[in-house]
Parts: structure tokens; sequence; C-alpha cells
């Protein structure tokens, strides 16, 4: 395959000319002579590439292995076509970016495509042992796969955010392979399990944007994010508590505990003994992780009377309260709807802004300040306040419907029987009229 | 004193007469007098409707920025608006109702016939103008279900023919369900309709105290003796019995099934599934449903738009068609294709319920 | 009253019949008059509100601008591009319901919960926000230049 590399350095155009040719020969030929004699062997092969990014790009067997796909003889893999064969692991990162660091070349099927795939992988702790001669880390195909490659966008890819994890999880969860690297292997499980937001975001509610293992380790670069990189990672979509947090106390405490900011707290069950025990499975942030009673976070470092622990208490206490004031809230408005009457109003308050202040507030909390969290905690609590307000209302609405109702009618039967009473009586007086033969009806 | 009054205003309007006049006019007795009530039902509905939608019309405004939200702003905002609503919504519902089964007890017991033809006619009228009531009434709030019953509703129009474009581009105050329509609707439906309904209410109830009550075909025979009730004091106590009886049907149906107002009409949004008519509408829709969609060289719907005419003018025209009735005798025909209609009815509103 | 013989009712009876009947009537008019009589006193909102919203003048708005506006129950956000269009959108982000906020650096609009970024017409075009934004129409007043936001679906926008 040297030779490429040689023609590469030597002359840029003389291998896209190769290419370009290759690509129009293969166009030309209707038929390619390697499926010809591989369809038996290499079936499995075949229909991995029929519809993946190469093959739509026109890129066929002969495109990677060199070769000549006009033959239909065994003279078609004579290395003097360029035949190179399977590529050796040690070979591979290469191999592939004979192509894919070419941006004049890549430029004829998507511009806009990246370039830098090889450079960025010699950074990474992959390429690092690469280099050192360790050809047991990840090449392109461990995450890419050699044949049936589709863009990361496409859900066959092993490289889509869905399959991501498990992709990683090929090597990073079997412990034989990542007990001569000294790394442990539970960020997997960590990451699927149902307690982890991202992952339950991914798998569940399948937004795909949510991170997966590159969002925060990086793709071809794949590193660990240092200490100081976590909180940078997570600001990347979680910027307002990141702003708040790098303002606060907790920023210089943190960094000097060795703490990687947000996924202290923010981990299960974080141990400030074991700081980065569960850092893969990150779980919804409920009230009961700011606190002054375990499994709240902050006792793991504030005593009681400090300043830490009395904030903490007040805004378990605060977010208790408000979550069951709107649980409270959301029931008297569920309850006048299913009885028909018309609380929309509310029903917007509830999901809309109120879904959003307490949002806020949770966003608050991260100021460390109990003043500015206070100001949120005011406001949310008001507006749950207002609906609450009205569910009371519709309640005492619904009873006075229903009294309102159960007084008419008693009214209207007791006329009704005064009314059959009063018929009787004039029947009965009619009758009497006619026994005395005064003739006529009684007015 | 009370008294002195009546005799101030007798010196004056002779009302002694009219109360005479009152006192003549019996209700014959006989094992179906239950179904004399219905026509009073039906007046005392329409009194319930006239209060109801006035009270309606202080906080209602049309539009279709408006209507929508003065609706539900009546029904949260304003004191007993939900009754008022509800009220009106669900009495207008019973009135059709009614005025369907008094139809067919006048049918069945033939009372349309020599003399009272026009009692007939102008019953007629007063059903179809009930049910242009309620078409029109029911997109007042600009809701989506009302808006798409609607189009669907005047879309029909189209299949008359000849003048199946053009009525429908009346009807709708242009070629689409919009903000014209709307204001269509609403003027019919609080001006014109009710005057008109009016007139013909007073002629029919005129007609009705001129003739007295008839008896029905059948009955005056096998009953020798003459068996009657005098409508004052004795009917119309029964028939107050009645009214407040319906009264609180309809308070109960306000109370425990409020009217729902739904989501506001997107003319841009696609039409929701299940879109229904009114129930009473409902076999008409599913009976086009049922029809293909070409008879012979015809379209399907436009056949079963004529046919409607048809059974329409027949049903105007009943007292002249059936001249066994005005001979006093019931033609065994009649009735046969009365329970029929009756079923159809009952069979297709039902159909239109449970299909899909 | 003529009748001397009536067997079954006496005139006392009769009287008081009559006098429970005219009370249980009023009863009745009185039950059926209270709502009318509180349907009829103006509730202390006046009027309904209105699926449309007026914003004022179209010059207090500088080019490359958005601002928040209460539209009923939602947030909405009207946007002055540098080309001096207006557009206005329910400003409900699509990922989580964050209200979002214009850009105008960018001349986008943005949404600080998981920087979720719209383009100027609406789209998503970075970030988790699965749909574009919900789109107000917006009219000007001829005469008066006055903007006004109208839904398309009323105030549930
Ligand atoms: C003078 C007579 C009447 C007036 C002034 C009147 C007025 C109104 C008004 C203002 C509305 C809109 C408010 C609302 O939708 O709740 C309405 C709705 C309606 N009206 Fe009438 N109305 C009258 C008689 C009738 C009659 C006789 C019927 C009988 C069939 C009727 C059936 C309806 C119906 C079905 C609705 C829709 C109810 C709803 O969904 O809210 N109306 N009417
Ligand atoms: S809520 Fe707007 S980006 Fe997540």
């Amino acid at each position: 395959m040297f030779w490429i590399r040689e023609a590469q350095v030597n002359n840029i155009y003389f291998k896209t000319t190769i290419i370009s040719l290759l690509i129009i020969v293969s166009q030309a030929i209707a038929v390619d002579n390697c499926i010809e004699c591989h369809n038996q062997i290499h079936e499995q092969i075949i229909s991995d590439c029929k519809e993946d990014a190469h093959s739509r790009a026109r890129v066929f067997c002969a495109g990677c292995h060199g070769g000549n796909s006009a033959l239909a003889d065994e003279e078609a893999m004579n290395p003097k076509y360029g035949f190179v064969g399977a590529p050796k692991p040690k070979d591979i990162p290469r191999f592939c970016a004979r192509c894919h660091s070419d941006a004049g070349y890549m430029r004829n099927f998507n511009p806009a495509l990246p370039v830098d795939q090889l450079e960025k992988y010699w950074t990474s702790r992959h390429g690092e042992l690469f280099k050192k001669g360790d050809y047991k880390v990840a090449v392109c195909n461990s995450c890419h796969k050699a044949h049936g490659v589709f863009p990361s966008g496409d859900t066959r890819s092993s490289a889509h955010p869905k399959k991501v994890p498990s992709t990683c999880a090929k090597c990073h969860s079997d412990p034989a392979l990542m007990q001569t690297y000294g790394i442990p292997t539970h960020q997997y499980t960590q990451y699927i399990d149902s307690s982890n937001v991202h992952g339950y975001a991914l798998f569940v509610k399948n937004d795909i944007t949510a991170p997966v293992c590159n969002d925060c380790h990086g793709n071809h670069g794949a590193a660990p994010p240092g200490v100081s990189q976590v909180g940078q990672v997570c600001s990347h979509c979680h910027m307002l508590n990141a702003k708040l947090f790098r303002a606060s106390p907790h920023k210089d405490g943190f960094d000097a505990l060795g703490t990687m900011e947000c996924a202290f707290c923010h981990q299960a069950s974080p141990d400030v003994n074991a700081p980065l025990a569960r850092i893969h499975t990150i779980v919804k942030p409920m009230a009961k992780l700011a606190g002054t009673v375990q499994p709240a976070v902050c006792v793991q470092c504030h005593s009681q009377g400090d300043a830490g622990w009395q904030m903490a208490g007040k805004v378990s206490a605060g977010s208790d309260s408000l979550a069951g004031k709107f649980a409270a809230a959301e029931a008297l408005i569920k309850r006048a709807e299913k009885r028909g009457l018309e609380v929309s109003d509310a029903r917007w308050q509830l999901n809309g802004d109120i879904h959003r202040a307490m949002l806020e507030l949770r966003t608050a909390i991260h100021s460390f300040d109990l003043e500015a969290w206070q100001q949120h905690f005011d406001y949310a609590d008001s507006l749950v306040n207002a609906v609450n307000a009205q569910g009371l209302h519709a309640t005492q609405e619904l009873s006075s419907r229903y009294k309102y109702f159960l007084i008419m009618t008693l009214i209207i039967a007791l006329l009704i029987v005064l009314l059959i009473l009063k018929i009787h009586q004039v029947e009965n007086d009619r009758k009497a009229a006619l026994t005395n033969k005064q003739g006529g009806i009684r007015r | 004193m009370n008294n002195k009054m009546w005799n101030w205003f007798n010196e004056r309007y002779k009302i002694d007469s009219l109360r005479e006049f009152a006192q003549k006019k019996s209700v014959p007795l006989h094992s179906a007098t239950i179904w004399y009530y219905f026509g009073g039902i039906t007046l005392f509905l329409f009194g319930v409707q006239v209060l109801t939608g006035i009270f309606l019309l202080l906080y209602y405004r049309p539009g279709v920025d408006t209507a929508f939200e003065s609706v539900k702003f009546i029904i949260t905002k304003v004191k007993f608006g939900w009754l008022i609503r509800s009220v009106h919504s669900w009495s207008a519902n019973l009135m059709v109702a009614s005025a369907i089964i008094h139809m067919f007890s006048v049918f069945f017991h033939r009372s349309y016939r020599k003399p009272r033809e026009l009692s007939w006619v102008t019953g007629v009228i007063m059903l179809c103008l009930l049910l242009t009531f309620g078409f029109s009434g029911y997109l007042l709030p600009w809701n989506e279900l009302a808006f798409f019953a609607t189009k669907v509703g005047t879309d029909s129009a189209r299949a008359v023919p000849f003048i199946g474009d053009m009525a429908l581009r009346l009807m709708r105050g242009g070629a689409d369900v919009t903000g014209a329509t709307l204001a269509r609707f609403f003027g019919l439906h609080i001006s014109i309709l009710p005057i008109v309904f009016a007139v013909v209410l007073g002629v029919h109830l005129f007609f009705v105290q001129l003739q007295g009550m008839s008896k029905p075909l059948g009955h005056s025979r096998d009953d020798g003796k003459k068996r009657s009730m005098p409508f004052v004091p004795d009917f119309f106590l029964r028939d107050l019995i009645v009214w407040m009886v319906v009264f609180n049907i309809v308070l109960m149906l306000a109370v425990f099934f409020p009217w729902e107002l739904g989501v506001k009409a997107d003319p841009f949004s696609p039409a929701p599934a299940g879109i229904k008519p009114e129930w009473y509408f409902l076999f008409v829709f599913q009976s086009l449903k049922f029809l293909p969609a070409h008879i012979g060289p015809f379209e399907g719907e436009m056949v079963g738009i004529m046919a409607l005419g048809l059974v329409g003018l027949a049903i105007i025209l009943l007292p002249w068609l059936d001249r066994a009735a005005s001979r006093e005798r019931r033609s065994r025909w009649l009735d046969a294709i009365g329970v029929f209609v009756l079923l159809y009815f009952a069979v297709f509103t039902i159909l239109g319920y449970v299909l899909d | 009253m003529p009748i001397e013989h009536t067997p079954n009712y006496s005139v006392s009876r009769r009287r008081f019949l009559d006098l429970l009947l005219g009370g249980t009537g009023l009863a009745a008019l009185i039950g059926l008059f209270y709502p009318i009589f509180r349907y009829l006193t103006p509730p202390e909102q006046e009027e309904a509100v209105v699926s449309s919203v007026n914003l004022g003048p179209a010059k207090d708005f500088p080019l490359n601008s958005g601002k928040i506006f209460r539209f009923g129950n939602k947030p909405g956000i009207i946007i002055r591009g540098s080309d001096g269009k207006f557009r206005a959108y329910n400003a409900t982000c699509t990922h989580l319901d964050c209200i979002v906020q214009y850009d105008a650096k960018v001349e986008g609009v943005w949404c600080a919960c998981h920087n979720g970024r719209y383009d100027i017409n609406g789209r998503n075009i970075s970030g988790p926000p699965p749909r574009p934004l919900t789109p107000y129409a917006v009219k000007i007043q001829p005469g008066a230049e006055e903007i006004l936001i109208a839904s398309q679906d009323g105030a549930q926008g």
C-alpha cells in the first residue's frame, strides 16, 4: 500500500487522477468482476456493502482493496494493479486516510465532510498507544466497521448516536482487555442504567441529541476529559447552570477537592471519598439532591451550622413544599376538567409558566446564593398558589352548582306535588259541582 | 283589588271572551293522550331558548377572533354563564327531539287530516326552521368540531343540481367557511330565524286554538262516549307539571354534563378525526356516506340530496297525499311507511355513532 | 266562592293549597332569576381576551432585535431582522419548553436551556430542538403602522 503513500507525497494529483479514472472505469463497466467471483465466499461482505456510504459514492471493492475489477480472473489481483488485499490493523488508519485525509479528493463527494480524522486520531488515547505499537486499540473500522459503513446520522451506522454506547462497549466493557490498561469497565452499564438522564433521553425518549460517549470524550480525538474539562463539556448544553456555577463559591472549592464540577453532585450516589465512582450515571435532579439528610449531596461536605447547611435546608424544604403544592393544584385542576369545568387557563399555567418557573428555580440553585434562589422560589410559589386558588375556586364552583341543582330540584319536586294536589282538587270540585246540579265549571 | 284590575281591563279589552274561548277548548282523553304533551314541551323549550339566547347575546361576540373567546369568557368568567350556555345547548337538542316526537305523534294519529292541513304545514316549516336554528347555532362558538361539521354540512349543498354552487356560496358567504360564514349564521340565528319562527308559531298556535284538538283516527270510533278534559285548567296544570320535569332534566344535564367548548377552530389545520354533525343530521350524513359515487349517470350524493328533497316535499304535502285519512280511514300502507321512516332514522343515527 | 258541597276540600284547605302553590311558584321564580341576576352583573374581567395582540407601533422595534411578549397564556417572540421584516413565533422551545431568545450576534434564535439554535425563520439548525418554532401571523395595520400578532389557532398558539 505504500506505493500510494509515495504517490500522495510526491504528487497529489496523481492519485486523484488514478482514483477518478478507476471510478470512471468501474462506472463504465456494468459488472464488477470482484463480485462475480467473490459472491460465494464473501456473500455477507457484499451484502453489507450494498447500500453503504462507499457504494453510494461508487467506491466499490477495488476502491479500497485495489486490483483491476475489469479483469475476470486472478490476474485482477495482481499487485501491479495496486491490489492490497485486506489491510492489517496496524495499517488501517493510514489505509482509510488515503482518501479521507485528502481534501481535494473528498471534495468530489461531500465538500462539507471533515478531513482531519487521522490528525485527531493521533491525539487520541487510541492513537497515542497505536503510535507506540499497540495495535489492540481501536482503529477506524473498530467503530465504523469495514463493510457496511454508513454516515453517523443513519440508524444503520455503528456510529449512530443510539449505537455509539454499545460500539464503545465492545472493548470498554471487556474486563480482560481493559485490565491491561487499568481502565474500569462499568461505564456502559452505568450509562444504560435507566436512571441515567442522558441514556433515558436517548433510548426511551428517542432524543438523539442526548449526549453519548463521544459527545463528552470526543470521537476521533477520544480521550477522557480532564478534571477541569468536565464542566466545560456539560456547559456545552447546560450553559446557564454552568455560568451560575462558575461564578459561585463552589467552583474553587470543587477544584481544590478534585471533584469534577457538575458531575460530582449529579452522578448517582455521590461520595466525596470516591468522586468518580458513578460518574456515567447522571441522575435526574430531584428535590432530594439538595438538603441536609442523606441522600442529599450537600452533607458530603457541609455540616450542621455552616451557611451551606442552612441554604441546603431551606432549598430542600422549599422544594418539598412547592412539589406538594404543585401536585395538589394539579389534582384539583384534573378533577375540575373531568367534571366538565373550563379550566384551560390553569392547565396552560401548569404546563407552561409553572413548568418553566420550576425549571428556572432548579437552575438558580447553581448560584449557591440563597437570595437569588429565594427570588426564583417566590415567583414559582406565587404561580403555583394562583393555580391552586383556581383549583379551589373550581371545586367551590362545582359544589355550588350541585347545591343550586339540589335546591331547584327540591322546589320543582314540591311544585309538582302541589300541582298534582291542585289537579285533584279541581277535579273534585267539578264533581261536587255536578252533583250539586249547579252546572258549569268552577273557575 | 284583583277584581278591580280585572274589570278595568275587561271593560276595555273584553278579556272575558278570551277566557270563555280558552275554557271551551278541551283535550280528548284516550290511550294516547300522553302524546299531546310534546307540542307543549316544544313550546316551553322554545321559551327557554329565547330567554337563554337573549342572555347569551349580552356577552357573545361574533367574529373569528372573538367568538370562541367570548363563549369561553361566558362559561368561565361570567357568573352562571356556564348554566345559561349549557341550558341553551341542551335545551336546543331536547327541543329538536320533542318537535320530532310531536310530529310523529301527529302523523300516527293522522291529526293533519281535514280540516287541520295547515297546522301540519306550519309544523313542518317550524321543524325546518328549528333544524336551521340548530345548524347555525352550532357554528357560533367557532370551535374545531363545529367548524368542520359546518364545512361538511354546507358542502353537501354543492350536490344540489343547477343551484348547488350558488347555494353553497350563499350559505357560506363565500367559497369557504370563514368569518363571513360566522357573521351570516349569527344574523340568521339571532334575528331572522327567531322572527320567522315566532310568526309561524303564532299561526300554528292560532290554528290549534281555533280548531281545537283533533281526535286521533281510530280512537274516535271505538270509544262510544265522548271523553275529554278541559284544557284550562286541567290539562294546563298537567302541562305545567311536565314542563317542570323537563326543566329539571335540562338543569340536570347542564349541571352534570356541562356542554363542552373544545378547542378553537383552526381553518389551517387538517380536519380532526371523528367529525360528526349534530345527532339530528347524522342520519342524512350516514346515508350519504353509504351511497355509491355514481348511480346511473348521476352523482350518488346528488341523487341522495334530491331524494331527501322529495321526501321533504312529500312530508309537506302529506295531508293531501293521504286521501284515506280525509275520509276518516286509516291507511295501513302509510302506517308501514311511517314505521319504516322511524326505523330508518333510528338505525342510521345509531350507525352514525357506531361506525368509525 | 259559590260551592257549598266540597266533600274532600274545605275552603281553608283549598286556600292553603293555593297559598302553598303560590309560595313554591315564587320560590321557583326566585331560583330562576337568581342566576339570571348574577349573570347580568358584569364580571370582574369585563371583556373576553382575544387571540390577537397589539404590540404597538412598528417603529418601536429596532432592526436586528427580538422581544418576548405575552400571548394569552403563552410567551411569544417577535423578531425584526436586519432586513426590516417582522417574524413572530411561539417562544416555547420545541425541545423541552424553555423560552427562547433572540441572539443578535448570529441573527438567530437561541435557547439557553441546552444551547439549541433556530435560524431567523424559526427552523431548528443546531442543538437539541427537534422541530421548528410555531409561527404566528404578523400583520401590520396599514394606517397606524401598528403590529398585530395573530396566531393561526388562537390562544392555544
Ligand atoms: C331568540 C332565539 C335565540 C337566540 C337569541 C339565540 C342566541 C344564541 C347565541 C348568542 C348563541 C351563541 C352562544 C353559544 O354558543 O353558547 C347560540 C347558540 C346556539 N343556539 Fe341559539 N338562540 C336562539 C334560539 C335557538 C333555538 C330555538 C335553538 C334550537 C334549535 C337554538 C340552538 C342553538 C345551538 C345548538 C347553539 C350552539 C350552542 C353551543 O354549542 O354553544 N337557539 N344561540
Ligand atoms: S429546551 Fe431549548 S434546547 Fe433544550
